[in-house]
């Protein structure tokens, strides 16, 4: 009796694997550092940083089973550098592919180009620190699709931080993708 | 949909065997306790309450309607140079009702159950998700007063996100007030 109640619970476990059970999953911090500092020091310029999820071991370890995207932030110190002192909004895109853009123009004129993140406000002069919570409600849903697509493919993308206001130059510092992974079998 | 549709059959069963119990009885309950977000890093424990409505059907059987909320801790996390940042833990909220074997039993009462509802996962700057929820645990009930008991349970909470979902492990004690009806 015992063995067919261990053969039944064997098969039910055995289903559930294989059938892929949502139960079997996990949110999964994703923790990428971008170059620090990254300056943006002409009009219309841009910073980048190329991205390979590939060197995070937590990403590794679940590469093959990512779903979806549960939470993306940018965290990073930031400085409106903009002479003559103005109000600026910073934004951070992605081409899918490694690029080497180095105007903000060039990067919105690559159809594959999307906007994951911001606009995210400095007033003139003013330094600020990205946090975990506030940057998380900056995240577009376009970035959303743009993440996700990038996540589940080679995990290998450039991003771009800029500036829609002309003339705005600023400093990102200590800049980090915070991106939690939803990952199940 | 299975799941659901099975519910609703094993609900529909139960309705004639209410009618012919002979010893039926119903209550209500409050809990609290702590909840454990399961494998999910931008979350940590938090507290979590609710109440509960145990209607028994069949000398062994329970209907439990319950209602719980729980605010999650919130996850705190180094990143390099840039220091500590916190992140919402978020609250989950759920109800739905439960079918549990020998819950509002006399003295001690040792009982498994399952239970399926609707739950929302709420997190500062994300969008709400809001699914179905199925829930499995085991309970212990001590009897301290005549009409009244001591429930301690361990269960686990899964809120379906299609290919994924947001689990939660909880510890909870509460006090149950049962009133025999005939």
């Amino acid at each position: 009796m015992n063995k067919i109640r261990i053969g039944i619970l064997s098969v039910a476990l055995a289903t559930l694997t294989a059938a892929g059970c949502p139960l079997i999953s996990g949110q999964f911090l994703v923790k990428f550092n971008l170059p620090t500092p990254i300056d943006v020091t002409v009009a219309g310029g841009v910073g980048s940083a190329n991205v390979d999820l590939n060197t995070i071991s937590e990403y590794k370890d679940h590469k093959d089973n990512v779903k979806d995207l549960a939470d993306f932030a940018v965290l990073a110190d930031i400085t409106n550098t903009t002479s003559p002192p103005a109000a600026i909004d910073v934004e951070v895109w992605i081409t899918p592919t490694t690029t080497s853009y180095t105007t903000s123009a060039a990067v919105k004129g690559d159809a594959s180009a999307k906007r994951v993140w911001g606009p995210f406000h400095l007033n003139a002069g003013q330094s600020a620190t990205i946090d975990w919570d506030k940057s998380a409600a900056l995240f577009t849903a376009d970035g959303k699709n743009a993440i996700v697509t990038e996540l589940k493919g080679d995990g290998i993308f450039t991003a771009y931080v800029l500036s829609n206001t002309s003339a705005a130059t600023f400093q990102v510092k200590n800049g980090v993708f915070a991106i939690v992974i939803d990952a199940g079998q | 949909m299975r799941m659901r549709f099975a519910a609703a059959l094993l609900l529909l069963a139960l309705v004639p065997g209410a009618a012919r119990a002979t010893s039926l009885g119903i209550g209500v309950g409050a809990f609290g306790g702590i909840n454990y977000p399961v494998l999910m890093d931008n979350a940590k424990t938090g507290a979590i309450y609710g109440f509960r409505a145990p209607i028994r059907v069949l000398p062994l059987i329970t209907i439990e309607p319950f209602w719980q909320s729980s605010t999650l801790g919130d996850a705190s996390e180094t990143f390099g140079a840039l220091g500590s940042q916190t992140r919402d833990g978020g609250q989950f909220s759920s109800y739905g009702a439960n079918v549990a074997l020998t819950a509002m039993g006399s003295g001690l009462a040792v009982f498994p159950y399952v239970g399926i509802g609707s739950g929302t996962y709420k997190q500062s700057g994300v969008s709400d998700i809001t699914k179905t929820t199925y829930d499995f645990g085991l309970g212990l009930m001590f009897k301290v007063l005549p009409y009244t008991a001591l429930d301690i349970r361990g269960q686990m909470d899964a809120l379906i996100t299609s290919d994924t979902s947001r689990k939660f492990a909880s510890a909870t004690a509460g006090l149950t007030y049962r009133l025999p009806v005939h």
